[in-house]
C-alpha cells in the first residue's frame, strides 16, 4: 500500500490534476465523485460527501483525500468535507456457512476452516451529500 | 440538507465495460482479463496459451511504457495492440474499446487482455472481460493472497506460474491455497511452469471448457 501511495503522489504531480481521467486509479476515482457529488448537488454548495468503501476494496482514503483537496477547487464541492464510512468484510463460511470478518486470514470462528464466500466488503459507492440549503 | 444519492463511483467505467461485453459477445469473442503482479509470468502465459490452445486468438497488452510485450506476442503472427497507459496502474473500460478499433479480431475466438502488473488497481476496473484470471508465481511468496485478499476475491481462475523452481525455494502450496480460498471457494487453481509447459494442459483444457 505504501508503494501505491507513493504512485499516486508521483503520478499527480506529473499529470497535473486534470490531465488525464486515465492515471492512477485514485485521481479518477476522485473525480468521479467530485462529477457525481456536483451533478447531485444543482447549483447549491458541497458541505459533506458521504462515501462507503468496503474493507476489500482496493482503494485508500488517504489518496482520495489528497486528490480531493487538489480537484475540488473551484468546484461546488471544494471545502467540503468527506465522510468515509468502512465496511468489514463479510466471509461466508464454505463448510458451516457461519459468516465471520476476514480480519486478515479468514479462518472461521465456528468450525476453525478457511475461508468462503465473500458477502461484504466490496463496496465503493457515494452514499449521501449534504448541501447549503 | 442530506440529499440520497447511492451511485457507484466507478458506474462510468462499469457501464463501458458492459457495452465492451456486448460487443464480444456479439462476436464470439471469448474475452480473459488477465492480472499479476510485475514478472509473475503473464506475457510467458499468454505466449504459451498461443502456442497450445489451437484456436484463433488477438492478445492486448497494457503496460505503463515500451513494446516490449507487443513485439513478443507480434512474432507469434498474432494480431496485437499494445496500450500504454503512460502512469496509470491498471488498464479500464474506455482504453479496451479505443484498441479494439485498431485491432484485427475478425478471426479471434479469443481476446487476451494483458493488465498492468499490479495486484491492486486492477482488481477495481471492469473492462468487460467474461473471466478474470490471477497469475501468481512461486518465487512471490506464498502470502500473496494473504496480502491482496480483494483481488483474489474477483478472479474466476488463479495460475501458479513458476511450478519448476519449487526445489529451491521455500514456498507452501498449502499455505497459498488457504489463502486463496480464504476469499475464493471456488476458483480452479492451475499449478504450472511457462518454462517446461508442465501442468499446461489442464490450463488449457479450463479455457476450452469455460468458453463452450
Amino acid at each position: 500500500m505504501i508503494e501505491h501511495r507513493r504512485c499516486a503522489v508521483r503520478n499527480f504531480r506529473q499529470a497535473g490534476p486534470r490531465a488525464s481521467r486515465s492515471y492512477m486509479h485514485e485521481l479518477t476515482i476522485t473525480q468521479n465523485i467530485i462529477d457525481i457529488a456536483v451533478g447531485e448537488a444543482r447549483n447549491r454548495r458541497i458541505r459533506r460527501i458521504n462515501l462507503i468503501i468496503g474493507e476489500l476494496s482496493s482503494v485508500v482514503e488517504d489518496s482520495i483525500r489528497f486528490c480531493f483537496d487538489v480537484i475540488s477547487k473551484e468546484t461546488l464541492a471544494e471545502g467540503a468535507a468527506l465522510s468515509v464510512t468502512t465496511v468489514p468484510a463479510r466471509i461466508r463460511c464454505a463448510s458451516c456457512s457461519r459468516e465471520f470478518g476476514y480480519e486478515g486470514k479468514g479462518i472461521c470462528p465456528g468450525c476453525g476452516k478457511r475461508g468462503g464466500e465473500v458477502m461484504a466488503g466490496r463496496e465503493f459507492y457515494l452514499e449521501s451529500i449534504e448541501v447549503e440549503d | 440538507m442530506k440529499i440520497e444519492v447511492v451511485k457507484n463511483i466507478l458506474d462510468a467505467n462499469e457501464q463501458m465495460a458492459a457495452e465492451n461485453k456486448v460487443f464480444f459477445e456479439k462476436r464470439g469473442l471469448f474475452a480473459v482479463n488477465i492480472m499479476a503482479s510485475p514478472g509473475a509470468g503473464k506475457t510467458s502465459l499468454i505466449l504459451r496459451t498461443i502456442e497450445e490452445l489451437g484456436e484463433p486468438l488477438a492478445v492486448i497488452e497494457g503496460d505503463i511504457a515500451s513494446t516490449f510485450d507487443a513485439e513478443k506476442v507480434g512474432e507469434k503472427q498474432v494480431p496485437v495492440i499494445q496500450i500504454n497507459t503512460g502512469g496509470a496502474c491498471h488498464l479500464d473500460a474506455s482504453m479496451i474499446k479505443k484498441s479494439l478499433e485498431k485491432l484485427n479480431i475478425d478471426k479471434a475466438k479469443y481476446l487476451f487482455i494483458e493488465n498492468v502488473g499490479n495486484l491492486v488497481c486492477p482488481a477495481e476496473f471492469q473492462l468487460g472481460e467474461r473471466v478474470r484470471v490471477l497469475v501468481a508465481s512461486v518465487p512471490e511468496g506464498d502470502d500473496k493472497p494473504f496480502k491482496y485478499p480483494g483481488m483474489f476475491s474477483t478472479v474466476q481462475a488463479v495460475v501458479l506460474n513458476k511450478m519448476d523452481i519449487m526445489p529451491f525455494i521455500d514456498f507452501s502450496v498449502t499455505r497459498f491455497m488457504e489463502g486463496v480460498r480464504a476469499v475464493n471457494p471456488k476458483a480452479p487453481v492451475f499449478q504450472l511452469s511457462c518454462r517446461t509447459k508442465e501442468g499446461l494442459g489442464d490450463w488449457i483444457d479450463w479455457l476450452k471448457t469455460i468458453k463452450s
